[in-house]
């Protein structure tokens, strides 16, 4: 009997228990959809949280104040904040440092005439820009004189915009907005970079810090000083001037520990991605366990199943089957089973990552490679679970399969 | 044709041996109707078991056209079966939710007939055993006179060189048995070598030589004086009676 025949034979026979088979196939769905989701979540976890860390700039030192850590609580800095505007003065742009900017931010309400939205405000200096890497669309960037004079003026990122006015490329420079209830005049729009995410510059007002502070936030606080090297080889000699300048600054004795941490993007990009590996791998080696246990109901069905069906082997064998006319027949039909409940699972775990990512808010990323191992694996699975029942049917002798009751 | 020598079959429980067979020679030419009868127990099944290859013998030569297959296992055996043999069952063994002309075409599927040619002959089979018009049904929308003769199709339809049958009649009534035994004349006319067995004389009378076993050994083998004739009332009847 050639290999069509046999396919054609077994397809029949899982037709002719509907039932069962989309029973038994259920494991596979499960596991292999699981799989699928799991790893797809994972990666678009990972991916998300690497575009996130980049879009914060490049090359960057993030200086925090050490209490923001060890609180644990990083907005609750108030008192013990040891950062400070002098600070940021001290950290001189060199042959290793690019660009200096101090960050107080908070988030607020916005309305306009037309409308209103909330969103993140960041008080900040003019490098902030050069740091985050946006570019003014139109209008013009807070100056060093805004800051000086705590200006009441504001960039708007392109979102921001679309919110208020209902149209990105609407002509907003000039007006006047509210940000909880303080006027500010827009005088500048920046450049949509695509960025999504709590970091995202679309999303986002900047505006002098001094006015920030001294308006919005009541305090003369300053989050975070953003620190951009002038290329990745000089991070490190950036870091450590940094970290110099800053313990003199804040006169701290010679064994004793910063007040301050210098972060470097790198490292926790690298921190970052490692715990959403590991994660990815947990939930993909969960999902695989479901995978095995699909491949272990198989088998247990096909067990039951030629047992079931020990006459009707008999009679094909006494009717001239080989052994390996019933073996295929059998195997196949694992396989089918494996396959289908393979490519099913598959859709399903599609579906699922792409939903949970939207309800996630980031992009999951169903690579081909995770569909064709999922794919591989359970075939792989119908052939390994499916060969022993198939053999044990196989081996049947007709005398005694005809006898069987 | 069929030539069996010193034929031995032992069954061992544990300690206690059974022989079913305990050294049966015979002889069965081309063309023969041979019905083999004897008590219950005599060894008639654990014969036609051999005879049909589904069982090996323990001891003993089995020549079926010439080649002995007493020795061979396994897929030789499918392959003798699936050739030369056409085995009816007295529980006529057919696939269930199968259609009658699907379990015809069976054995040509497994000696790898192209799908065609295997349509026409099933047909062709189940029309010359008078079920044209029930190829499409399954057995158990099928009397059990019917199942028989599907079964004895799908036994004819390889052109076996003998035709095998362990009771025929025994689930049938007399009207369906010598409906059966109709078919059976008629390709023994045909020149078919058939040998079945059977508990009932006047079955036996419808063949031409019967073998008598007893204990697992050959008591008496006699030639029919005047075999009846089987009326078939069946053929040119399309379908016979429910
Ligand atoms: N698988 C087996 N294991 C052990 N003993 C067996 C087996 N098959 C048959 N026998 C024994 O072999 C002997 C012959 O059995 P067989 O089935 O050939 O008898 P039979 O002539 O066909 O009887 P019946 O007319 O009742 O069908 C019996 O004594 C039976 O118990
Ligand atoms: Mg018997």
């Amino acid at each position: 009997m050639n290999f069509l025949e046999s396919i054609r034979v077994s397809l029949r026979a899982l037709r002719a228990n509907k039932l069962r088979s989309s029973l038994t196939m259920l494991g596979i769905i499960i596991g292999v959809a699981a799989v699928i989701a799991m790893v797809g979540i994972g990666n678009g976890a990972t991916a998300s949280i690497t575009s996130q860390i980049q879009g914060m700039g490049s090359n960057l030192l993030t200086i925090s104040s050490a209490q923001a850590f060890s609180g644990g609580v990083s907005g609750g800095a108030g008192s013990s904040a040891s950062l400070s505007m002098t600070d940021v003065s001290k950290i001189e742009v060199g042959t290793a440092i690019k660009a200096v900017a101090p960050v107080a931010n908070t988030s607020a309400q916005v309305v306009l005439a037309s409308g209103n939205t909330s969103t993140s405000i960041t008080g900040t200096t003019e490098d902030y820009a050069i740091i985050k890497n946006v570019t003014i669309a139109r209008g013009r960037n807070i100056t060093e004189q805004d800051v000086n004079s705590s200006a009441r003026v504001a960039v708007l990122g392109p979102t921001v915009v679309e919110n208020l006015m209902g149209d990105v490329n609407a002509d907003i420079i000039g007006k006047n907005i509210k940000i909880n209830n303080v006027p500010f005049q827009v005088i500048g729009v920046t450049t949509a970079t695509g960025s999504t995410g709590m970091s995202s510059s679309d999303d986002m007002i900047t505006a002098p810090i001094t006015t920030i502070q001294a308006r919005l936030i009541g305090k003369k606080t300053v989050r975070n000083i953003l620190v951009s090297a002038t290329s990745e080889d000089l991070m490190q000699i950036a870091q450590d001037s940094i970290t110099a300048t800053l313990r003199k600054a804040h006169k701290i004795q010679e064994g004793k520990d910063d007040d301050f941490r210098v972060q470097n993007q790198a490292d926790m990009l690298e921190a970052m991605q490692s715990v959403t590996q590991t994660l990815t791998m947990l939930l993909g080696g969960i999902a695989g366990i479901s995978l095995l246990v699909g491949g272990i109901g198989i088998m247990n069905i096909m067990l039951v199943s030629v047992t079931e069906r020990t006459r009707e082997i008999g009679i094909r064998k006494a009717i001239g089957a080989k052994g390996m006319d019933i073996l295929l027949q059998f195997l196949i039909e694992a396989v089918v089973l494996s396959i289908l409940g393979g490519g099913i699972g598959i859709a399903l775990g599609y579906g699922g990552s792409t939903l949970a990512g939207k309800a996630l808010s980031m992009d999951t990323s169903i690579s081909l490679t995770s569909v064709a191992m999922a794919f591989g694996f359970s075939a792989a699975i119908g052939i390994i679970f499916g060969v022993f029942p198939a053999r044990k049917a196989a081996a049947m002798d007709p005398i005694d399969a005809l006898r069987f009751e | 044709m069929i030539n069996l020598k010193g034929i031995k079959k032992i069954y061992a429980n544990g300690d206690i041996k059974v022989a079913a067979l305990g050294g049966v020679d015979l002889h069965v030419g081309e063309g023969e109707f041979v019905a083999i009868m004897g008590p219950s127990g005599s060894g008639k099944s654990t014969m036609m078991n051999i005879l049909g290859c589904l069982d090996t013998p323990t001891e003993g030569e089995y020549f079926l056209d010439g080649t002995d297959v007493a020795k061979a296992t396994g897929d030789d055996l499918s392959v003798i079966r699936n050739r030369k043999i056409g085995f009816i069952f007295q529980g006529f063994n057919l696939l269930p939710r199968t259609m009658a002309v699907e379990n015809v075409e069976l054995p040509m599927l497994y000696a790898g007939t192209g799908g065609k040619e295997r349509r026409t002959r099933a047909i062709a089979a189940l029309e010359s055993v008078g079920l044209g018009e029930r190829i499409h049904h399954r057995p158990k929308e099928l009397s059990g006179g019917q199942q028989q003769r599907v079964a004895i199709a799908r036994a004819l339809v390889t052109n076996p060189s003998i035709i095998l049958a362990d009771e025929p009649t025994g689930n049938l009534d007399s009207r369906s048995s010598e409906e059966v035994m109709a078919i059976f004349q008629r390709l023994h006319a045909q020149g078919n070598t058939i040998i079945i067995v059977t508990h009932e004389p006047d079955i036996a009378e419808f063949t031409e030589r019967i073998v008598r076993f007893r204990d697992g050994h050959i008591e008496g083998d006699e030639i029919v004086k005047n075999p009846r004739k089987a009326q078939a009332q069946v053929i040119g009847e399309e379908g016979g009676p429910e």
